[in-house]
């Protein structure tokens, strides 16, 4: 009963219908009492917290946790090879139609591509092998894979790191130089929130027939002091034939794509 | 289905828009959390926290998200987790810019201690019993006495308020007794 009575009191005390009198001796006994101090904040929050929608949000949502879930997305790591598995069975397709296709049944077959070029540091790119003469341009070397449109044009790429770039402009052409060679900048930033920090970026070249071999690979590590941001800035010489090349900006820890680009080089 | 739709959903307990989120969002939720040294369960009440998190949020008006729902929802997640592991001390739940940006608004930081308290409350209210429910709910929302008494088909007011007395000791009980309270009036 004497609880109760003490209930009763705090409840008129928080609802403010103590008379003046009451209301200053509960003052005091406040000012008195700490454990009378922690009771009456307990109550107001009981009164404050209470919210139905709130309760029948979540009792809502306990239902619906309860029910089956799709199965776990694959690992990172794995994007990379279910799209590289993607990439192979379109490019495989894509030859096939090529090859089989009348009016390219009397076109001349070229030589099979040299093996790719080895990757070189920023700092130093080296020399990079051409994949065929640049004399012999071929119009099959600009001709759109399917697979690679399709990654150029999705937008969203990952959930942790967001890739921003404004330069190449997507599709530009450079022209070589009289020794077949192109320098293309890459300006940007890439911005992801704490643990998801990576250590080092990749940008991948690929050429349009081949997009599971890399022709070249670029690290770009990030330094310590990038927490939360990178700012991109790539000075990247290419020698590469006259085709349509693709590129991706992958983050190197988890082979998540990042970005992906496309560059012309030659007529 | 659009942020708007996802927001009215959520602001009215929609079970086809929560079914959806749960649906699309917690298994990437879930793998995250699990990849970051938390379980299945972290991952639930993450979830739920989130989506209670946004409720609040969405009761003003001002309130708005300017990119998509899931990206929004996620980074909401990332954030819970992320200071659920590390600030369960500090007095705030820090948004960071990425959700700040998400949101399209600046005025986002959380009140840790009112959410932890109100995650205390809902948990020690669900374990009262239907009737102290019904008449504690009736209690809250300033039903006068006598009429809790009717509704709830109590011979008279005085009893009604022996109930209301009991059914609150209760609660008062329940909340006491979880470890997350104590953890709260200690910080």
């Amino acid at each position: 009963m004497q609880k109760q009575e003490l209930f009763e009191r705090i409840e008129n005390y928080l609802n403010q219908t103590l008379s003046p009198e009451e209301r200053r001796a509960f003052d005091q006994e406040l000012a008195d009492d700490p454990e009378l101090r922690k009771a009456v904040e307990l109550h107001r929050s009981l009164h404050e917290d209470y919210n139905t929608g709130r309760l029948q949000l979540r009792a809502n949502l306990r239902n619906i946790m309860q029910e089956p879930l799709p199965p776990d997305p694959p690992p990172a790591a794995g994007g990379k090879l279910r799209w590289g598995l993607w990439l192979a069975i379109l490019g495989l397709a894509l030859f096939l139609v090529w090859r089989f296709w009348p009016e390219h049944k009397i076109a001349p077959v070229l030589p099979p591509a040299p093996p790719a070029a080895l990757p070189p540091t920023p700092a130093d790119p080296g020399p990079q092998k051409e994949n065929s003469p640049i004399a012999q341009v071929d119009p099959a070397r600009f001709a759109p894979n399917p697979g690679m449109e399709a990654l150029v044009k999705s937008s969203v790429r990952s959930q942790s790191i967001e890739v921003t770039l404004r330069k190449p402009v997507n599709g530009r052409r450079f022209m070589p130089d009289e020794n077949g060679v192109v320098w293309v900048r890459f300006e940007g930033s890439a911005h992801w929130s704490g643990e998801m920090r990576p250590s080092r970026f990749s940008v991948l070249f690929f050429n349009n027939k081949n997009t599971d071999q890399p022709l070249l690979e670029v690290p770009i590590n990030v330094p310590a002091a990038a927490t939360d941001s990178l700012k991109i800035g790539l000075h990247q010489r290419l020698k590469f034939s006259p085709g349509l090349y693709y590129f991706t900006l992958e983050d190197a820890d988890k082979g998540e794509i990042l970005y992906a680009g496309k560059l012309l080089i030659g007529q | 289905m659009t942020t708007t739709d996802y927001l009215t959903g959520i602001l009215q307990g929609d079970a086809d828009v929560l079914r959806h989120i749960f649906k699309t969002t917690f298994p990437l939720i879930s793998k995250t959390i699990r990849e970051q040294g938390g379980s299945e369960e972290d991952a639930r009440d993450v979830f739920q926290e989130a989506i209670v998190v946004i409720y609040s949020k969405a009761q003003s008006p001002d309130f708005s998200i300017q990119f998509q729902f899931n990206t929004y929802f996620t980074a909401v997640c990332r954030n819970l987790w992320r200071n659920r592991q590390t600030k369960k001390s500090a007095s705030h739940v820090t948004i960071t810019d990425d959700v700040k940006l998400l949101a399209g608004s600046d005025n986002l930081e959380l009140d840790y201690l009112t959410m932890e308290r109100q995650r205390v409350f809902d948990a020690a209210f669900v374990q009262l019993g239907a009737d102290c429910q019904k008449l504690l709910q009736l209690f809250f929302e300033k039903t006068p006495m006598s009429e809790i008494a009717l509704l709830m088909g109590f011979a008279s007011e005085g009893y009604a308020r022996r109930r209301k007395f009991q059914c609150k000791h209760f609660l008062v009980e329940l909340v006491r007794n979880q470890p997350e309270y104590q953890e709260l009036i200690h910080e």
